[in-house]
């Protein structure tokens, strides 16, 4: 629970998000963006290319639960966080609602440690974008 | 730098296991390629008193390749070619049709049709298939260079080539008759069609498993340029998004890609789209 504590506390930041004027598409709400979690995960910068070890969505919180897609370097988590039996509530970027291990996330960061998180918006053709919050990233 | 040793750059910086990669060439674009271009004989002729929908059909031997606006191909309306790029022989699958300024320059290729045609077995786009070539050597046949491997029209390195060839032979066991057989089918434009067309097919399908619907070419080359991991996060992130932070890519892949620490998503679409037309930027790779 301590991983999800952590993104609780980045969502209080992204509460003071600013609005974007470039966005394209139509606001999405209840869901805000996380990093992958390279540290827990042990990811190396060729898992980062190949997409080794990154986790998978399911379509229950439950290790044996349908795959629904694999997860990219950005993820979207529910808002407030929501985690069940060891799996957080997540979206996929085409908007289908999943579980994803807590482990596999990590709050967005900008370098001077504060936290922060991304808009999301709906494009016609249903895809799920993000807009980065100025400055966080998954490196930090 | 040139375009061929940012390319070197590239292998050195992330090639993935297995070499599944191209080598990117989207700095190159502006540079060599254009460069490229500019000296390359006139590839698009319209002389008075033809008719405008001439379908690009069989390339005459001995005379240079001419292309006349298609407004999009259709299928079976090009050969199906051999190994040999001669069209003399049928493969399997057909046509995927295609249209753009990508798909013409190719078309004017004397393999372009049965490239056209590879890419049809693959259940890939001709017009992103024509992307690729755009892409990576402007259409042009050229070997290696530089102390790379990367070659052909399609400029895969060998061990990409190798791997792909196989898995486009066995996703379609009628093409074995109509290409060339080892690396030397790395510089048989058709044969190389084939392998290109598998990878892309590759990369949309996996595009499909992060929940990327429909993938377009600019999303495949994201997943070309960034990698299995990050390429769908790119693909999903607004214009202003800041590619490195979202990547993590280090300040030394991106400068081997022709980015910077300060590069935007958007900055990184309009070079692909500046050179291929957005048309063929957002068309499907996928035949549906």
């Amino acid at each position: 629970m301590r991983l999800a504590g952590l993104v609780v506390g980045a969502m209080i930041a992204l509460s003071e998000s600013d609005g974007y004027a470039d966005i394209v598409g139509t606001a999405v709400s209840g869901f805000q963006c996380v990093g992958i979690n390279i540290e827990t995960l042990r990811l190396t910068p060729d898992d980062l290319r190949t997409g080794n070890g990154f986790p998978w969505i399911l379509d229950s919180p439950n290790a044996e639960a349908k795959r629904l897609g694999q997860v990219s370097t950005i993820i979207y988590v529910a808002a407030p966080v929501t985690v069940d039996n060891g799996f957080i509530k997540t979206m996929t970027y085409n908007g289908k609602i999943g579980w994803l291990d807590e482990k596999a996330v990590r709050p967005l960061r900008r370098m001077d440690g504060s936290t922060g998180g991304c808009t999301l918006s709906r494009r016609p053709d249903g895809r799920i974008m993000f807009h980065l919050d100025p400055g966080v990233g998954i490196n930090y | 730098m040139s375009a061929r040793s940012r390319k070197n750059v590239c292998l050195q910086n992330g090639a993935p296991p297995g070499g599944r990669r191209w080598l990117w060439l989207v700095a190159g674009a502006s540079g060599a390629l254009a460069a490229q271009a500019a000296n390359a004989d006139p590839q698009v002729v319209l002389p008075n008193g033809l008719p405008v929908q001439v379908k690009p059909t069989y390339s005459e031997p001995g005379l240079p390749a001419f292309s006349f606006p298609t407004g999009g191909g259709s299928p079976g309306s090009v050969d199906t070619g051999n190994g040999g790029g001669d069209g003399s022989t049928s493969a399997g699958g057909g046509s995927s049709g295609g249209s753009g300024d990508a798909y013409n320059t190719m078309m004017a290729q004397s393999w372009g049709s049965a490239a056209a045609n590879a890419a049809g077995a693959m259940g890939v786009s001709a017009t992103a298939l024509a992307a690729t070539c755009v892409m990576e050597s402007n259409c042009q046949n050229v070997g290696a260079s530089g102390g790379g491997s990367a070659s052909g029209a399609f400029q895969m390195i060998n061990s990409t080539y190798t791997a792909d060839i196989s898995g486009a032979l066995a996703y379609d066991p009628a093409i074995s008759g109509s290409i060339v057989s080892g690396l030397a089918g790395q510089m048989d434009p058709t044969t190389e069609a084939y392998a290109a067309s598998y990878e892309l097919r590759g990369d949309a399908l996996l595009l499909e498993a992060k929940n990327i619907d429909n993938p377009t070419v600019l999303d495949a080359r994201a997943v070309y340029q960034f990698g299995a991991g990050a390429g769908p996060a790119v693909a999903a992130a607004q214009e202003s998004d800041n590619i490195a932070q979202l990547t993590g890519l280090s300040a030394a892949s991106l400068a081997a890609n022709g980015l910077n620490a300060s590069s935007t998503v958007g900055e990184w679409r309009s070079t692909i789209v500046n050179k291929l037309g957005s048309s063929t930027a957002y068309q499907a790779v996928l035949v549906q």
